[in-house]
């Protein structure tokens, strides 16, 4: 059991990564949910808003919970110093690169509008492998290399904590809410 | 007086307080059987609405390319009304129009996916007809769709938007169906949708997920469907039309009489995806009247216009064969002797002027003139109605059909030829709104009004193009080429107090939020 324990790393650097995921998740719902908000004044009242603003942030938990997962799982898979030693750093770092490319990503994902179910399939499994593979390598070196870019990784990941502190709540809130929404 | 009950009082009391919930039961069973009797006696309805059906480009009206050769051909029993016009220029206002018997500005629903006024939200078909009626609704159409989930009380069967797809991947109607509507906006439209969507990487799944299955589709069908396949305005609804009608062909089977059902079909609305068997029939020297360009033109040049103006006509051919199998299907189960058979559209589709679509402020005929063709139980002949009609007398007419009486507050009327008078002086109004918040004066918007044979356009607070009138003769001159307004300054004057009072009148509970 302890062996299994070991292999994850410790609570407050899981928390720590979870608020920077949080961070950048939350913050893309809402940003994005403002961006749509003037087009729905014009016919939505506010109580139809708070359902859907419930909806976002139960989904941006939902979707930060997967990341963070993803992230523990790695660092069970791999051997400990390269992910589970730093942790708190390394996988802040790769949160905020794996949220980086995948707004990349969206941009330019018309490219695979042609493509086949098959090229889909294997183009997209590629592109997660090799993200996540040099997001493991660059996070790994600059982490290791730089102890100056540690300090300041880990500062901002310390920093990002508050928001998950507000966050976390709101989509806790927002579960709840759509929860009782689709059992009444 | 005597305080205590005798043990006899006693006796008889319980009796009665136990003979009490029998006897509630008992009435609501006989209640619900006499309701059931005379329901029993009232006529089917089926409605048939086919989205972005202009009639100006049916040969049933007098299109020069044999567009509608199967609704010419249920006409011969039907009736027919040459001069229907929907309430609005796209499908929420003109549906609710519909299923609400008032026009947009009363009801509000005037923006993509908006929602009836929730205070008028009870007054709608499905809750008028009555419960004795078994009443269904299918919308292929997410606009529309939304409209159904307003309405869902009191619809006894709502079926599913992708229910007759090849592909059902809406998460709204398949994940929520308690809370459709919220749900709708948050996943459908905000969160799984767009180049930015609000979820950062499931939308990314999701996106690849519809893409590579439309794509499978696509590559299954390719040889009946050489252009792609259509997809109800999201690749994750993609249908091919035979399934839709076959569909709905079930669908009608399945239905327990007397039955109000209420069918809103995507095709012919764009993209132009016919099967291959007819794409290039209408490969013809014919050219329809050249106009100039609007104001409001969105620069598309007249080659290009006939270009798609063609592939419409295409691909309402499409539609119309399978119509033609649907109401052939409806007559060989014998509903065509029980019922009536409505079928009409949301609106048109203009292709003049350099604009191709709908979404425009521009109101010209053919995006306000849709089909109707009502056929009554046992009908044989065909009978021609000329007077102006509206969208808003659908209600109505429905809910004299069914034997409800029609309430003071719809703005419609009875349908001549169905129980109600044809009257010239009757006035139709058609509005363009999405400009305006829904629970404010309509400050930007562009109306139409037609009276007899005129009909006044009016441009309201466009930028560049404020306060506009432009006036034509719809008997002398269908195309709208010859404006009258400088010409005829009385009547636009006339025509314009009119519409002034009636949306002055509309716009006060307007400003009162629910």
């Amino acid at each position: 059991m302890d062996r299994i324990k070991n292999k994850f790393p410790s609570i407050p650097e899981i928390v720590l990564v979870l608020s920077t995921i949080v961070f950048i998740n939350f913050s893309w719902s809402i940003g994005r949910m403002f961006w749509f908000l003037p087009s729905w004044l014009y016919f939505l009242s506010l109580l139809d808003i708070i359902p859907i603003l419930a909806y976002v942030l139960a989904f941006a938990l939902f979707e930060s919970l997967l990341v963070i997962g993803f992230l523990m799982f790695l660092s069970f898979l791999l051997p400990p110093r390269y992910l589970r030693d730093h942790f708190k750093t390394q996988g802040s770092l790769m949160a905020i690169m794996f949220g980086g490319t995948s707004i990349l990503a969206h941009r330019y994902l018309s490219i695979a509008y042609p493509w086949s179910p098959r090229q889909i399939i294997v183009y997209s499994a590629l592109f997660v492998s090799a993200v996540v593979f040099l997001a493991l390598v660059i996070s790994y070196l600059s982490i290791h290399r730089f102890a100056r870019f540690e300090k300041l990784v880990a500062g901002l990941a310390e920093r990002m904590s508050i928001f998950f502190y507000i966050y976390g709540p709101l989509g806790v809130i927002g579960l709840l809410v759509a929860v009782i929404r689709n059992i009444f | 007086m005597k305080r205590s009950l005798s043990r006899r009082d006693f006796l008889k009391l319980a009796s009665i307080l136990a003979m009490s919930p029998l006897a509630d039961k008992t009435y609501r069973v006989l209640s619900r059987a006499q309701a059931t009797s005379q329901a029993s006696q009232s006529p089917n309805i089926i409605v048939i609405l086919l989205d972005t059906l202009s009639a100006v480009q049916l040969s049933l009206y007098g299109y020069p390319r044999d567009t509608s050769p199967n609704l010419v051909r249920f006409a011969e029993r039907a009736t027919v009304f040459h001069s229907h016009h929907a309430a609005a220029n796209f499908t929420t206002p003109s549906t609710a129009s519909f299923l609400t018997g008032v026009h947009p500005w009363t009801h509000r629903a005037f923006h993509f996916s908006g929602l009836v006024r929730k205070d008028l939200q009870a007054r709608n078909i499905f809750n008028l007809i009555g419960d004795g009626y078994q009443r269904t609704g299918f919308a292929h159409n997410l606009l529309a769709n939304a409209l159904l989930f307003q309405f869902n009380e009191y619809i006894d069967q709502h079926i599913k938007l992708g229910s007759y797809s090849l592909l059902d991947k809406t998460i709204y109607d398949n994940y929520f169906p308690k809370d459709a509507l919220s749900a709708y906006r948050s996943f459908d439209q905000y969160l799984f949708w767009g180049d930015y969507p609000g979820s950062l990487y499931f939308s990314l799944a999701y996106t690849l997920g519809n893409v590579s299955d439309y794509n499978a589709a696509e590559a299954k069908y390719e040889s009946a469907y050489p252009r792609g396949i259509p997809g109800a305005g999201n690749p994750q609804l993609a249908f091919i039309h035979k399934h839709l009608f076959d569909g709905v062909m079930n669908l009608l089977e399945t239905r327990r009489p007397p039955f109000f059902t209420y069918i809103h079909l995507y095709p012919p609305h764009e993209p132009y995806l016919p099967r291959k068997e007819f794409m290039g029939i209408f490969r013809d020297d014919w050219k329809p009247v050249v106009k100039k360009p609007h104001y409001f033109s969105k620069g598309e040049t007249d080659k290009h216009l006939d270009i798609l103006r063609t592939r419409y006509n295409e691909y309402i051919a499409n539609a119309d064969f399978e119509m033609g199998r649907l109401l052939d299907h409806i007559a060989k189960i014998g509903l065509l002797d029980t019922s009536y058979v409505i079928v009409t559209s949301d609106h048109g589709q203009l292709f003049e002027r350099g604009v191709h679509g709908h979404n425009t402020p521009l109101l010209y005929e053919p995006i306000l003139r849709i089909p109707l063709i009502i056929s009554q139980p046992g009908q044989q002949e065909r009978i021609d109605i000329h007077a102006n009609t509206s969208t808003v007398d659908l209600m109505p007419t429905i809910l004299s059909i069914a034997g409800q009486s029609v309430p003071e507050w719809c703005e419609g009327e009875v349908l001549p030829g169905l129980g109600g008078e044809a009257s010239a002086q009757r006035s139709i109004y058609s509005v363009e709104a999405k400009s305006n918040y829904a629970y404010q004066p309509l400050s930007m918007a562009t109306f139409s009004l037609i009276k007899e044979s005129y009909k006044l356009i009016q441009y309201r607070g466009y930028k560049g193009y404020e306060d506009v009138s432009e006036l034509y003769d719809l008997k002398n001159d269908p195309d709208e080429l010859d404006d009258l307004s400088k010409t005829n300054p009385s009547l636009v004057k006339e025509l314009r107090a009119e519409l002034d009072a009636k949306i002055k009148e509309a716009d006060q509970p307007a400003l009162q939020q629910p």
